[in-house]
């Protein structure tokens, strides 16, 4: 019984290490492409970062204005004229919840970037390849939320334009 | 007398320079403290005013150049209305869309960063 669990263990490893991007130790020939090109690719993630903080001050500040200029004075005004819509509340609640996402990401984001960028890559190339693979997860997810605050931008026109049957 | 009088010289000199020693510790222990927050908060990566974060010229100029919208909270709610609050959506909402591809994966790609790609022998 205590074989067949060791087994059944051992094989689970093998496959979670398969699926796993990280698990896997990197070639030769980038570890030695890390090496000879590490400042290099530490001032190209220093720009991506400038160019980051900057996408997410444009991105942000829309959000912002949607949320406060258009998506909740409309609910308040939706109340005052007895035409409360709960699709609309819903879509409010979940529109706030992903721009808070969208900045708490993108925190995480950057702090993960920050601690490659401080990585001496030609003492730990492998470490930092590693690094580098975790950072674009980050970079994935903060896509989604893009993605994800777009669709709801656009639900939202969806059920304004809704509205209209109804005045 | 005179010696007294001396003595309490040097003890006041000798007492601003601690006053001062003190106060710049105290400073730079509050400073470091108040940094340490600023940065594990995440407070840092959201502002722009740090050096080299500094937004551009263009976009200031377009910012301060942006007729601002707002919709009242209050009023009666007409088919104009909707339709002016529709426009100014849409707007921004171009604007937005007008950003290609934000936080694009292939920017910290093997191949962008110079790396080379993993083939399929290695």
């Amino acid at each position: 019984m205590k074989k067949k669990s060791l087994i059944f263990y051992f094989i689970m490893l093998m496959l979670i290490c398969q699926g796993v991007p990280w698990a896997s130790a990197i070639t030769e020939g980038q570890s030695a492409a890390i090496v000879d090109h590490c400042d290099t690719i530490r001032e190209d993630l220093k720009k991506v970062q400038k160019e980051d903080a900057r996408v997410r001050v444009y991105l942000g500040g829309y959000y912002e204005t949607i949320l406060t200029k258009f998506v909740t004075p409309l609910n308040v005004r939706l109340v005052e004229n007895n035409l409360s819509s709960a699709d609309l509340v819903e879509n409010q609640n979940d529109f706030a919840a992903a721009k808070a996402l969208f900045v708490n990401d993108f925190v995480t984001y950057q702090q993960g970037l920050e601690e490659l960028v401080g990585m001496d890559c030609k003492k730990e190339p492998e470490k930092f390849y590693d690094n580098l693979r975790v950072v674009r997860q980050k970079r994935k997810v903060m896509t989604q939320d893009v993605l994800k605050i777009r669709s709801l931008t656009s639900a939202h026109i969806r059920l304004v334009e809704g509205l209209k049957g109804r005045l | 007398m005179e010696v007294e009088q001396k003595k309490k010289k040097i003890h006041g000199g000798r007492n601003l320079v601690i006053l001062g020693v003190v106060a710049t510790i105290l400073a730079l222990i509050t400073t470091g403290v108040s940094l340490i927050i600023y940065h594990n908060s995440g407070d840092i990566y959201l502002d722009r005013s740090r050096p080299g974060y500094l937004p551009d010229e263009e976009e200031i100029e377009q910012e301060s150049e942006e007729e601002e919208y707002s919709l009242e909270k209050s009023g009666k709610l007409t088919m104009e209305v909707i339709e002016e609050y529709l426009e100014k959506l849409k707007a921004d909402v171009k604007a937005i869309d007008a950003y290609e591809k934000p936080f694009d994966e292939n920017v910290l790609s093997d191949e962008r960063l110079g790396i080379p790609a993993v083939g399929p022998e290695e």
